[in-house]
């Protein structure tokens, strides 16, 4: 990990970081103070970030256009006052042929217009889900709802994260904010299927969310297997391994400043870090 | 630079006449007004035809013989605006009250889009009195993710359905799918209607900027309040689980909320007997062959 002492913008980066970030972060019109990276964990890297204001959480497998993160923060959702302030911020994640990649497609909210619509007027999409890709997080939710679970696979884990975080504080999504995401598709796997029927419980949701959320699940799988029958049975093997199961989430890097600021969370109910049992 | 649309207003009124004067009169105060308006009169009996003849003589009043609803009104009306060769129809109800941007900003929505598509149905943002979104009219947003983005980036909300209480119905969607059913007579007729246009096609966009008060009394008409008329919306939901509007998953959702509102107005009604009958009826009709 690199330190910079600046304490504007940390981005987070759960993987090595490619040549093609590393330049794309060097490039940013407004420049990223410093860098957390720690391979194979979204849990690690968040956890290990040090202090900034914001946490700019990149997925290895994106590039960010070079004015992607000042539009990130000069959206009327930054805190102009325009738009309830956000939690969270994401990107739009494209392919390289400019497509939006649906992998990373936000999701909406099911119930509350009022800011969906508010949203719109600023030209932002509200959201209720976001997936990784690039995602800016403040700090105060990183702290307030702990950093992503490590019981949880990376499929899923930013489902369960901004489940959590936008549960009662907004998020939007940002057009002109743009990142191409050179990874190929991974799709459905077993293990974000068992993730996701795990989420259904808790109380991360309000009202009719978790039927949405499970209705939505239902939907990807038909899609997954009229792509490819033969590898239904093992996504729906997930379904059979969804059982509730207890892991800590600490360990590695994660004994570090920003966990160290909220205990850990494990189970699966528990909205806020602090709610959780231990 | 193509031509200015011209724009026909439809107010469709029944026994209003105070809330029509106010309705008309917002109209006047646009800050684009429609080229013309008429007021489709359900057979009213408080004199609200001679409030319009009185006060707005500009006004074209489509006389009915009888009442035919809100969905019979909005028929006959967008049918005789169609003959009229306007490219936009607005459509109302009486307790509809523009703000004076109203048109003005939904005649903009086209130009926001930007050759992403032409739009055939334009909805305004609708509140009660209070400000707050009215909840007779929140509108069904299309979830496709490319399309909502698309949508959002330029301000607007793409459409699966609205209501008439301010829509700026293209001439084209009138071409093209034909007028509002009349045997609906209330409620729901907006419902299909919209929801007919939308289905397999992005053209329909929601336009925050655009607000009209609608003056209900209540911001919320309750399943429990609703007494006889609930026949309409038992009736008209199987209709609509019949027709053509909505998908097969969009289907599994009217049938949920048919069941979760029965359940509501009969339980209000202590499973009596003519709360039963209502249901009973409005289930027999609704799978009985149309009188259209």
């Amino acid at each position: 990990m690199t330190a910079f002492p600046s304490p504007g913008v940390c981005a987070v980066v759960p993987s090595t970081v490619s040549p093609a970030l590393d330049d794309a972060l060097a490039a940013q019109t407004t420049p990223v103070a410093d860098r957390s990276v720690a391979a194979g964990s979204w849990h690690d890297a968040v956890a290990a970030a040090p202090a900034a204001e914001w946490l700019w959480l990149l997925d290895g497998g994106v590039v960010p256009a070079h004015d992607a993160l000042e539009r990130l923060l000069d959206s009327p959702g930054a805190g102009d006052g325009s738009l309830p302030a956000p939690a969270l911020l994401a990107s739009k994640v494209v392919r390289p042929a400019g497509d939006l990649d649906r992998d990373r497609a936000p999701w909406p909210p099911l119930l509350d217009r009022t800011l969906v619509i508010a949203a719109a007027r600023q030209r932002l999409v509200s959201l209720r889900l976001a997936r990784w890709g690039s995602l800016l997080v403040r700090r105060d939710a990183a702290q307030e709802f702990g950093p992503p679970r490590a019981d949880y696979s990376s499929g899923a884990a930013d489902l369960e994260w901004t489940a959590r975080i936008l549960r009662d504080r907004p998020g939007y999504l940002v057009p002109d904010s743009v990142v191409v995401r050179t990874a190929p598709e991974a799709g459905l796997t077993p293990d974000e299927v068992r993730d996701r029927i795990r989420m259904v419980r808790g109380d991360r949701w309000v009202a009719r969310e978790p039927v949405w959320f499970a209705f939505l699940l239902a939907v990807d799988l038909a899609r997954a297997g009229r792509q490819r029958p033969a590898g239904l049975p093992r996504l729906l093997a997930g379904v059979a391994r969804s059982r509730p199961r207890r892991v800590s989430t600490e360990g590695g890097q994660g004994r570090d400043r920003l966990s160290s600021m909220a205990p850990h969370e494990s189970g699966d109910s528990g909205r806020r870090a602090r709610d959780a049992p231990l | 630079m193509p031509a200015p649309a011209s724009v026909i207003a439809v107010v469709v009124t029944y026994n209003r006449r105070d809330l029509l004067r106010e309705c008309l009169s917002a109209l006047s105060a646009q800050t684009r007004p429609p080229d013309r308006v008429f007021v489709v009169d359900n057979a009213s009996t408080d004199g609200s035809r001679s409030v319009v003849a009185e006060e707005f003589p500009e006004v074209s009043v489509l006389a009915l013989p009888e009442n035919v609803g809100g969905a019979g009104g909005f028929h006959e009306g967008l049918k005789a605006a169609h003959a009229e060769g306007a490219n936009w129809f607005w459509l109302m109800d009486d307790d509809t009250i523009p703000a004076p941007t109203a048109l003005e900003r939904l005649l903009d929505a086209p130009e926001a889009l930007d050759g992403m598509t032409r739009p055939q149905l334009l909805a305004s943002r609708t509140v009660w009195r209070d400000g707050r979104l009215h909840p007779m009219n929140e509108p069904s947003f299309k979830r496709e993710p490319e399309h909502y983005i698309d949508s959002c980036e330029r301000g607007l909300l793409p459409l699966r359905m609205a209501t008439f209480v301010s829509l700026l119905v293209h001439r084209s969607a009138v071409d093209e799918f034909g007028l509002p059913l009349k045997y609906y007579f209330i409620w729901s007729d907006d419902i299909e209607y919209t929801a007919r246009i939308l289905r397999d096609r992005d053209v329909g966009f929601f336009v925050p900027d655009s607000v009209v008060e609608h003056k209900t009394k209540a911001a919320h008409t309750a399943v429990t309040e609703t007494g006889g008329r609930f026949y309409f919306h038992v009736r008209n939901s199987l209709y609509m689980m019949r027709g053509s509007a909505w998908n097969m998953r969009e289907k599994l959702s009217l049938v949920w909320a048919l069941f979760f509102t029965t359940q509501i107005y009969l339980r209000h009604n202590r499973f009596g007997r003519e709360s039963a009958r209502i249901v009973v009826r409005g289930l027999r009709d609704g799978v009985k062959p149309v009188r259209s």
